[in-house]
Parts: C-alpha cells; structure tokens; sequence
C-alpha cells in the first residue's frame, strides 16, 4: 500500500483551522494561536480582518465607534436576539469565562457565511479586557460619562451580565488602586458611583433579577477576593496597608449599598433581601454591614420588609448596630420591631425580643 | 431503475476503484451533485483522494447509510466512530481533507473535533509536542503573545 504523503496540523488550508478552531473554547483557541507563527498569523487575520466584506475597512476593527457606526442596524437586531437566546440557553452548561467563545461556535454553525457577527461579539470581549481601563480611566479624566455610558450600553448586549460586572470590578480595581479614595482624586470614585447607579438602574431595564444578580456578583466579589484584611497574615505584616484595605472595603460596602438602594425602587423589594442572602452565602462577611447602611437610605417600613427575610440571630444583630449608631430612642426602636415582626407569631417575636435583650424599651 | 441498487466507480489518485451503491455514497454532496448532474456516469474520478483514506471515507459512509435502516444508540454510535478515528495523525489530516473535499459535513465534524480534541486543555508547547510543530517564535514574542492571550485566563 502506498504511503500517505506526510502531512501536519499547520498543512491544513486555513479554512480547515478555522473550522477545527470552531470545536476550541476561548482558552484553547487563543492557546492554539501561540503555537506558532504561522498559526498566529493565521487566526489574526481571522480576528482582525474578518472575512465579510462588510468590514473592508481594516480600521474598523481597531476602532469601536468606527465599528458601532458601521453595524447596520438589521444585522444588530439579529445578532442582539441571537445572542440573547443562545446566552440563555447555555449559560448553565459553559463555563462563564468560555461563554463568548461557545456562542462563536454555535453562532459559526448557526449562521454560516455570516462569520461578521460571531467576530463582533469576539471582538466586543476583546474590546471590553483590553479598551474598558483605558476607557474608564480617560472618560474620568475627560468627565465624558455620557460617551462611556453609551458604549457600555452597546457593550452590554453582547457581554453576559456577569462579565459586565466584572468589567465594573476591573474598572472599580483600577480606580481603587491608582487613586487615594481619601485625597484630591475623591472626585473620580464619585464619578464611578454615579456611573454605576446610572449603569445599574438601566440593566434593570432588560435583564431579569437573576442577571443583575450576577453584574452585582462581578461588582462585590472584587471586594472579597482582593480585600487584604481577609488574610490575617497580612494584617500582621502591615498594619497601614490594613488600615487602607479596611478603608476601601467600607467604600466598597457604601458603593453596594448605593447600588442597592438605586435597585430597592426599580425592582421587587423581596429581591434586595435575595441579594443580601446571596451574600452570606458567598461568605461576604460586610453583608450585615450591607444591611445596617441599608437603614440610613430606605425608608423604615422598606428596610423592615427586607430585614424580615433574615434569621432571629441576623436581625438582632442589624438591629442593635442600627438603633446604636443611628442613637434611636425607644418610640423608633418599637416601630423598628413592630414593622419587622407585623407577621410574626408571639414565640418569633418573644425570641427576637430576648435576643434584643432591649425588652425594657419595647412597648 | 431502482436507486438503491444502483452503483458508481469511484477512482482514487493512485488509480484504485472502488465500487458503492450511490445511495452510500450520496452522503457526499460533491458526488451526490455530479451523479445528479451526470446520470450516465459510471464513474467518477477523486484526483484528490487516495484509495487508502478513500477506503476508509466509503467505511464511513457504508455505516453511516446503514443506521437509516437498522438504527443503533447512540452510545454504540459513538463507540464506532471512536474506533474508527483510531488512526495517526496522517491519516486523520487526509481524512479531514477528504471530508471537505467531498463535503461530507458528519465526517469533516467528526474529524474536526478530534482534532480539537487532541488540543483541548494542552499548554502551547504540549500542542507542538503533539503535532510536531517547530517553536518559530523569539522569547520575546511568545511573552508578548502570552501577555496578549492572558484576559481570557480563567480570573
């Protein structure tokens, strides 16, 4: 039998590699393109210059208002409910981080000949790591809020909610660690609160609860991965860094509880508690903190209907730093108790009371 | 004429013939679409395919037509297309070139993916272990490219 000429992966025609680069997760796929030059070079052109000539313009590529402007909007239209619906359909069996690329795949297979609009959500997730800091960073120095709020409005079709949010973490982290929150750059965390509230009052618009629940996610669990003081040793080692850590878990807790507030009035009330469940959950130990800075912004009969959802034991505690730093005297502590425990029976009310240990002040 | 019955000469690039029942064959859309546009034809010239990996093409095909009348799970499925893929690289990258020559969308899949498999969860110089591929890259350029490719790290 006659041999078959020798032939390897890197003899395949380009058209083959891409297809094999179908079946690859984001991770592989990039690591595949460093295999070689060759192969770089190969899935470069594939990422930057496309193959549609709808984007004949090199430059579109490396320029997103270039690239916005060029979408037509029927193509938008289709790809925003293509990936929606397959963003739904496998965000429970992807892992988060693989997720974009897994859409390209089906997207490729789905949509044959039409490789423009899986590029675009790969490219939106490689403009949204590489651009967002730069991004962020210059609209703050530039105070242009609006323009950033618009592209990450764009953005934000095509990123899964959780990605947002750790977009949000990335560009929280940046601010956090380059600027002083204490000193004259203070202006810039102000700057981010108010895109955040501005952002997070718009995602109620079109995701459901659970979505924002995993932007939220993206946001707080910057706090708890990086936050020094979680790590005893560290403490030990350096009691300033301590102090600046504690320092920027407070804001962090402010900036939650100013994005729940901001959320407590655009969706179901019983969502906030959720949320704050979610957190202990995750083992956010700031959640009760979350939950006593709740108190100086929702109203007292809101703040009880959240507070309602937590244990005997959470609510006691919240309750006690809350009458304590807010100095109530005892007519606020009664109506505090009774709107918490409107639905109580005796027993729930009497184990509150005791654990309260605050009997005497209670009508 | 009945269909089913009816066969073609396929010739492969070293000249071997093979003789199949165009309904088994029919999974290739290049040769479905000459036979449909010459009807006459008796066979049919593959300058691209050689008769060992044509061989191996018309297995494929042979089981892949018979499932249309004695259906299998989907588990003993899977179990003959593994054995079958169980061949060396050469082979496998004539396969996947034979696939796309004949367009047979299954078997091109099918190839494809073990390919990416043979990939999945490799490190860059695992994956030129695997298939001989020389490191052309400079130190400096593979950082570069390692610092280019680390946002999609897992965080």
């Amino acid at each position: 039998m006659p041999m078959t000429n020798p032939i390897c992966l890197t003899d395949l025609p380009e058209g083959i590699l891409m297809y094999i680069a179908g079946f690859l997760c984001l991770k592989d796929f990039l690591t595949l393109c460093s295999v070689s030059k060759n192969l770089t070079d190969i899935f470069n052109k594939y990422l930057t210059t496309g193959t549609d000539s709808y984007f004949s313009e090199p430059c579109a590529y490396k320029d997103e208002k270039l690239y916005t402007e060029n979408f037509e909007a029927s193509k938008q239209q289709l790809l925003y409910s293509t990936l929606i619906a397959l963003e739904k359909a496998h965000v429970d069996t992807f892992p988060i981080s693989y997720l974009p690329c897994s859409l390209r795949v089906l997207l490729h297979r789905k949509l044959r000949g039409s490789l423009v609009l899986t590029e675009k959500l790969f490219f939106s997730r490689y403009i949204l790591h590489h651009k967002a800091k730069e991004h962020a960073l210059h609209v703050l120095n530039t105070n242009k809020m609006e323009s950033f709020l618009q592209w990450l409005h764009e953005i934000s079709h095509f990123v899964h909610p959780y990605c947002l949010g750790k977009l949000m973490r990335s560009i929280a982290m940046s601010i956090y660690k380059a600027e002083s929150l204490l000193g004259h750059h203070k202006k810039y965390y102000m700057h981010m609160v108010e895109f955040l509230n501005h952002l997070t009052k718009q995602v109620t618009n079109y995701w459901k609860a659970r979505e924002v629940f995993r932007y939220l996610d993206g946001i707080v669990l910057l706090t708890w991965r990086h936050s020094p003081n979680r790590n005893i040793n560290y403490m030990l080692l350096d009691a300033d860094a301590t102090y600046e850590a504690n320092i920027q878990r407070i804001v962090d807790v402010n900036l939650l509880v100013s994005l729940l507030v901001r959320l407590h009035s655009c969706w179901q009330p019983q969502f906030t508690s959720k949320y704050i469940k979610r957190l202990v959950m995750m083992g956010f130990l700031e959640a009760q903190e979350v939950l006593v800075s709740l108190a100086d912004y929702l109203l007292y009969q809101d703040f009880a209907q959240v507070l309602s959802k937590f244990s005997i034991d959470i609510i006691s505690n919240v309750l006690r730093k809350v009458f304590v730093r807010n100095q109530l005297g005892p007519r606020a502590v009664s109506t505090y108790i009774s709107s918490v425990t409107c639905e109580w029976d005796e027993t729930q009310k009497y184990l509150l009371q005791k654990s309260l240990s605050w009997r005497d002040a209670l009508v | 004429m009945n269909n089913t019955s009816k066969t073609v000469k396929l010739v492969s690039s070293d000249n071997e013939i093979f003789e199949i029942e165009t309904s088994i064959i029919s999974l290739s859309e290049t040769i479905k679409n000459v036979l449909e546009d010459t009807e006459d034809t008796e066979s049919i010239p593959l300058p691209n395919v050689e008769g060992r990996i044509l061989a191996k093409v018309i297995e494929y095909c042979r089981y892949h037509s018979l499932l249309k009348t004695i259906p299998q799970s989907e588990e003993d499925i899977e179990r003959w297309d593994r054995e079958f893929l169980n061949i060396d690289q050469p082979t496998l990258f004539h396969l996947i070139l034979a696939a796309n020559y004949l367009d047979i969308k299954s078997l091109l899949d099918l190839t494809c993916k073990r390919v990416a498999d043979m990939i999945k969860g490799k490190k860059p110089e695992e994956i030129r272990k695997e298939f001989n591929i020389v490191n052309d890259f400079t130190p400096e350029e593979e950082e570069e490219v390692r610092r280019e490719n680390a946002w999609c790290e897992d965080p």
